[in-house]
Order: structure tokens, then sequence, then C-alpha cells
């Protein structure tokens, strides 16, 4: 499962560098976000902007990782596309996880600041 | 070349293919195609490859025990209002040979209690207008109905 990461305003960007998160891959996706996120900043923003297309066993994955994070650590979702952000409508994980339209939507807000941000 | 005198505007595609994700992935890739071409509103088509996708994981996963060895049958019927699907293996039936029920996870739970399955019935009961199961001869049968005329 091709990740890349950065780091911004004290939180890690994970890249999802596919376009699908399915039974395929799920288990793979799962083991590669604990090895970029195990150790790190508390907030991960999970760029999902290049996948079209997600099924029970990718939210699944997604849901893994987020509880794989561990106490007191974040795992944010930007820039899903609509059939995606339709099945974390569907399955209500849309009150579970914070949905953000895009990558900028995610780091405008004054939320999930670790150490000093800078307003602006 | 003839026009075929078709009094009703139906097309069917038939497709089967082995029982794994490989397989699968790929089948349904060529039926999402062949449904582009014959006019398949492109909001629905998102709903119906998850729909299929999961269907045909369950078939795998599940009826075939992740073996790899045996076929599913996948046919289809298209008029403009009603899209319609069969999916036929001979794997272990259904528990209970019944549907699973519709209900969606409860997500009030503590994060390290949250489920990372149980949507896939969940998400196939929402998005068919029809769905139906039967257990004929040693062989699963799912059948699934999607209306082209409505639809979120």
């Amino acid at each position: 499962m091709p990740l890349t990461t950065t780091e911004q305003n004290g939180a890690r960007i994970v890249t999802v560098n596919a376009e699908r998160i399915d039974a395929a891959m799920a288990i793979q996706f799962k083991e590669d976000m604990r090895l970029k996120t195990e150790s790190g900043p508390d907030r991960i923003v999970l760029d999902l902007s290049s996948v079209t297309f997600i099924d029970s066993s990718g939210l699944g994955a997604i849901v893994a990782a987020m509880k794989q994070l561990g106490q007191g650590r974040k795992l944010d979702l930007a820039g899903l596309t609509p059939m995606v952000d339709k099945v974390f409508r569907l399955t209500r994980m849309d009150t579970v996880f914070t949905l953000f339209p895009t990558l900028e939507d995610a780091f405008a807000s004054a939320t999930g600041g670790s150490g000093t941000g800078i307003s602006g | 070349m003839t026009r075929q005198r078709n009094p009703v505007l139906t097309d069917s595609f038939n497709i089967v293919f082995g029982a794994t994700e490989l397989e699968a992935r790929a089948a349904l890739a060529h039926l999402m195609e062949q449904l582009a071409v014959l006019g398949l509103p492109a909001h629905r088509a998102g709903d119906i490859q998850l729909v299929l996708a999961e269907v045909l994981n369950n078939v795998v996963e599940h009826a075939y025990q992740g073996s790899g060895q045996g076929e599913i049958h996948l046919h289809m019927v298209k008029s403009p209002e009603q899209l319609d699907f069969c999916v036929c293996d001979a794997g272990r039936p259904l528990p209970g040979e019944e549907l699973p029920k519709a209900c969606f996870p409860d997500l009030n739970v503590p994060t390290d209690g949250l489920p990372e399955g149980g949507f896939g019935w969940c998400l196939i009961h929402e998005l068919t207008s029809a769905l139906g199961y039967e257990r004929v001869e040693g062989r699963n049968v799912l059948t699934l109905g999607f209306d082209l005329l409505t639809g979120a």
C-alpha cells in the first residue's frame, strides 16, 4: 500500500497513493499504517483524495488504523471522494471520525493543536 | 445490418469466474465497463460497484472459505428502469440459510471497542431495492435489484 508521510503544524499527514482500499489490501493497509504512525505526533491526518473506492473491509482497516494509534491520539480524514464519503455516512462512521473536505480544511480549523500554533 | 426486434429495451450479461479476489475484481471491473456502455447513470455506478464488491467478497471469503477453489456465476439483466443481478455459487450456505439482518453496528462505544466489520450486509441492504436468497440444490442463489429511476 503506497503511503507517503509529511509533517505539518505538529501533525503527520499520511497520503494514500492508491485508488482503492478494499478486501484485497485491507490487511496490508492496516500494517503499513501501523508502521507509519506507531510513533510520532498525536494527530494523524489521512489524505484520501486519491481513493475513489473503499468497501467494508477498507472501512474496517481505517477503523483499525485509528484504534492502533492508542490513547490520546487522533486520526482525521481529509479529501474524501463522493463514494468514499457515502460509505462513511451510510455506516455513521462520519460520527466517529472528523472528515475534512480537503487537506487545507484539516489545517484551517483550530482543532488538534499540539505545540504552539501560529495564527493567520 | 438488420435491427433486432426486441420489444423490450433489455440487455443481459453473464460471466463465470473463479472464486479468487483477483478474478472477482476483474469480473466486476468488466461488468462496470459494460454497464457504462449500456448507459448506466453515473450516480448509480458507485452503489452497484460497492454492493457487488461486498457480495463477491462474501462468496470468496465465506462461501468458498478463501480456498480460491470454485466458480461464481454473475448474471445481469438491465432495463431502463431496473437492474437485476443473480450471483450463484456452490459454496457453503449463509448461516441459517437466510439473509443476515440489516442493522449497522452500534458506534456508541469507546474507541477501542469500535467494530472493524459487520458493515457489508448493511451496505448491501441499504443500497439495493430488492434482495433475495435461496439455497437450491447445493447452490447459493442471491438476487439483487437496483431501481435506476430513483436511488440516492
